[in-house]
């Protein structure tokens, strides 16, 4: 009897073992979550192995809990009454507040809160709080971009209150020798050319320095019954959308509308950069500029220095991998399907011909405009190719040609040739960058008729003059090279029509056939 | 002591060559496998728009029934496909995520040293100089061994008929190559994602070509060493068993792991008889003299 009970036991606890081992392989069969950080949450406590996970702490529904006068439940204020904001709690040298001091105040609020039977926190159980697991700390969903929306947005309200004096608010220099801010207009930077991520004895970090100054700026207007912005973590940290910068009024500190960039060689001519133009692209200007709103010579050196250390100025514009250069950042335009059609592959090195366009000599030597997307302008560039365009004969320009290499199974195909031409016009309207980069008929043309140099006359040869019965030379027969260059365009620029019905209809009496 | 240190050492070395010595003749022999002068087709994969234009005309050239469903109806990519005793090719279409669906044309491959001509006990199967691997209905004996042997599951069988069934696969269109033309379904892909030529040049171009755009392409050309090698060689942009083509078959030819023993079995079948019979006569002689009465005894 006794052993039958035994090997009952025995089996149990065999069969648990092995469900238990089932489900933790089934578990990590499955891929770990990895949700992002929304706004509104803070990660509180480090989560180093042995100690318990760290807490997801929603500051957002404390603040709303509290009601009148949230901040002083937890946060200090300093000598000034500034409301001081904990140091970024998850740095390896944390200098997170005790965890005597956290414990007191956080359990004492949740127990007092509960014995006035108000909305309270967890008060029994350590994981209720700590239950953030090591693996669920993703990326965090809340970087905020101060961008140049943001930024109108604060000049429109402190504009008219305070002047030029206004951007002083927020933008400061420190002197080391008299220990204290004081304002430059004119040098206004970025934040980060002093704030860095951690702060130093001297200076606080971005995120204490960005958070001190708005929220008890933002608190403060709120309560002399101004025009405030949020308080509350999803105010300011809600994703932004795209918006069109063009829209946006320029931040002006200064910068050159045309800036010439002056180069090593003598050979090569200097380039007129339009700065106006570039700035009413992006939403801030950290997307070229680093941290500090420098000219880029400031850092990078023109020439062939003994310094090692920097990128010198020619290889940071001309580098195609990096989106900070103008080369690759060009690039990153060219990934438009609009583009797509004929710049179908990175670039792998500069083009030799086209050094000319940018570097035209600067802005004393040939006109730039001051604002690119002035329509003015941006008509006269495409006006001139359209005038062109519509200039050549259609001796010159056949408006179609008649494609029957399949003729036993299809009927001809009509190539429009020259409504793909206007198409592509239409698209070059769309980008001042694709404007700027075009500015010959010629340059279209040669995106389908390659392998020739662009020739201002615009005589080509036809398709058939290279591509022959099948595969010779290892150049593509005429058949494949059609197909492959309609058909590769069409799928690249999403232009749909990839079956083969829509070039060519299949010959009636070619199912009776069959 | 008769052995010096100079003869041990000797000897060691010669000891060692001698272990060496089959592991260097097998890696000089990968590079002559095949005929190096047979043809091939190259398959780029990120040309193909599954027209079903090689089926058409592998069907025609073949002389095979009309399909069930037309060439020109593209909802037979819905679902994968493979090669049967009337379509000895067809286009299968492998969805990507976040990319353009793949698709592969499905034929035999050709390979340098076919598994079926080995697997095959009345040698049906013949590897041509020209590259294709071709078979003769008049030596079958329908085993369909070939069909179990294919790594890549191509040939097929003649089930409907009763009396002369064959095994059907793709014969690189042996008759044209002979003749100077290019396989049918090379000669009509509208893509030219095939292309027809010397087997050393095509791999050649295939490296050219991903070199030429190395963010196209997966780098390798699938059938350059597969099984030791193919005449049909293959460029992907996606990794190739996304594609549907094995990628566990190694770099030997299947026939070196079953031709040693195979070779064996014609001798075992020739001397085994002989051999028993021989015991038996032994055994015989043995009884006969046991039972005979000794003289002088």
């Amino acid at each position: 009897m006794r052993t039958i009970q035994l090997s009952l036991i025995g089996t149990l606890l065999a069969a648990l073992l092995v469900a238990a081992f089932l489900i933790a392989a089934v578990g990590s069969l499955l891929p770990p979550t990895v949700p992002a950080i929304e706004a509104g949450k803070l990660i509180l406590g480090s989560s180093h192995e042995g100690e318990r996970p760290a807490v997801l702490f929603d500051h957002d529904a404390h603040t709303k809990a509290l009601g009148n006068a949230p901040c002083d439940s937890c946060h200090h204020r300093d000598a000034a009454g500034v409301p001081q904001v904990v140091e970024q709690p998850l740095a390896e040298e944390s200098v997170a507040p005790s965890l005597a001091e956290t414990h007191g105040k956080c359990m004492t609020c949740h127990e007092d809160r509960l014995s006035e039977n108000l909305s309270a926190g967890p008060t029994t159980a350590c994981g209720d709080c700590h239950s953030l697991a090591n693996n669920a700390l993703g990326k965090d969903a809340r970087d905020l971009f101060f961008d140049r929306h943001r930024h109108a947005q604060h000049e429109a309200v402190l504009q008219p209150e305070l002047g030029r004096s206004s951007c002083a608010s927020c933008h400061h220099r420190y002197d080391d020798q008299r220990k204290a801010l004081y304002e430059a207009p004119g040098k206004e930077s970025s934040c980060r050319e002093c704030h860095e991520e951690a702060s130093t004895p001297t200076v606080r970090g971005l995120r204490q320095a960005v958070h001190q100054n708005c929220v008890t700026c933002h608190l403060q207007r709120l309560g002399l019954q101004k025009k405030s912005g949020p308080v509350d973590c999803a105010g300011c940290h809600s994703s932004t959308t795209p918006r069109d910068w063009t829209t946006v009024p320029r931040l002006l500190r200064g910068q050159p509308e045309v800036a010439t960039i002056h180069t090593m060689s003598s050979a090569m001519a200097a380039v007129g950069f339009n700065h106006a133009a570039h700035e009413s692209r992006e939403g801030t200007c950290r997307v070229c500029h680093h941290d500090t709103l420098e000219r880029c010579v400031v850092c990078h050196a023109l020439g062939k220095g003994r310094d090692l250390q920097t990128v010198k100025l020619a290889t940071a514009h001309h580098t195609p991998r990096d989106p900070r250069s103008c080369v690759g950042c060009h690039e990153l335009e060219k990934q438009e399907p609009a583009c797509r059609g004929c710049h179908d592959r990175p670039l792998q090195e500069l083009p030799t011909t086209s050094c000319g366009l940018c570097h035209d000599g600067g802005p004393g030597v040939t006109e730039v405009s001051s604002d690119e997307s002035a329509p003015t302008t941006s008509s006269s560039r495409t006006g001139a190719l359209l005038a062109a365009f519509q200039d050549l004969s259609s001796d010159a320009l056949p408006e179609t040609l008649r494609l029957d290499l399949l003729a036993a199974e299809y009927e001809p195909s009509i190539f429009p040739h020259r409504k793909i031409i206007q198409t592509l016009l239409q698209k070059l309207e769309a980008s001042s960058l694709a404007q700027h980069f075009h500015p010959e008929l010629a340059t279209l043309c040669s995106g389908c008729h390659h392998h020739q140099q662009p020739s201002q006359a615009l005589h080509y040869a036809r398709c058939a003059a290279c591509h022959g019965q099948d595969d010779e030379d290892r150049r593509p027969g005429l058949l494949g090279a059609l197909h492959q260059q309609c058909l590769g365009c069409h799928q690249r620029m999403n232009l749909g029509h990839t079956g083969c019905e829509d070039c060519h209809r299949r010959r009636p009496q070619q199912d009776e056939v069959r | 002591m008769g052995l010096t240190r100079r003869q041990f050492l000797g000897a060691l070395g010669g000891a060692t060559a001698g272990l060496a010595l089959p592991r260097t003749t097998r890696a000089a022999q990968k590079g002559t496998l095949g005929y190096p002068e047979s043809f091939g087709v190259l398959c780029d994969l990120s040309l193909c728009v599954g027209c079903r234009r090689c089926e058409q005309a592998c069907n025609e050239a073949n002389d095979l029934p009309a399909p069930d469903q037309a060439f020109d109806d593209p909802t037979v990519l819905q679902h994968l496909r493979r090669t049967t005793e009337s379509a000895y090719t067809v286009v299968n279409t492998y969805p990507q995520a976040n990319a353009p669906a793949v698709h592969r044309k499905l034929q035999c491959n050709h390979c340098q040293e076919p598994a079926c001509a080995s697997a095959c006990p009345v040698g049906a199967f013949t590897k041509t100089r020209e590259g294709a691997v071709i078979y003769n209905p008049d030596l079958c004996i329908g085993c369909r061994y070939c069909m179990v042997a294919c790594p890549f599951g191509i040939p097929a069988y003649e089930y409907h008929d009763p009396l002369t069934p064959r095994v059907r696969k793709c014969t690189l269109c042996h008759e044209r190559i002979l003749a100077g033309k290019r396989p049918a379904c090379v000669e009509a892909c509208p893509m030219e994602a095939l292309v027809f030529g010397k087997r050393t040049e095509l791999l050649e171009r295939a490296r050219n070509r991903i070199a030429a755009k190395p963010e196209n392409y997966l780098h390798h050309v699938y059938g350059e060493h597969e099984v030791g090698g193919t005449n049909w060689l293959y460029l992907s942009p996606v990794p190739f068993d996304q594609v549907g083509l094995p990628t566990n078959l190694g770099e030997e030819p299947l026939c070196a792991k079953t031709g040693g023993f195979l070779s064996f079995i014609p001798v075992v079948i020739a001397l085994w008889p002989a051999f028993l019979g021989g015991t038996w006569l032994f055994k015989r002689h043995n009884e006969r003299q046991g039972q005979q009465p000794k003289e002088g005894a």
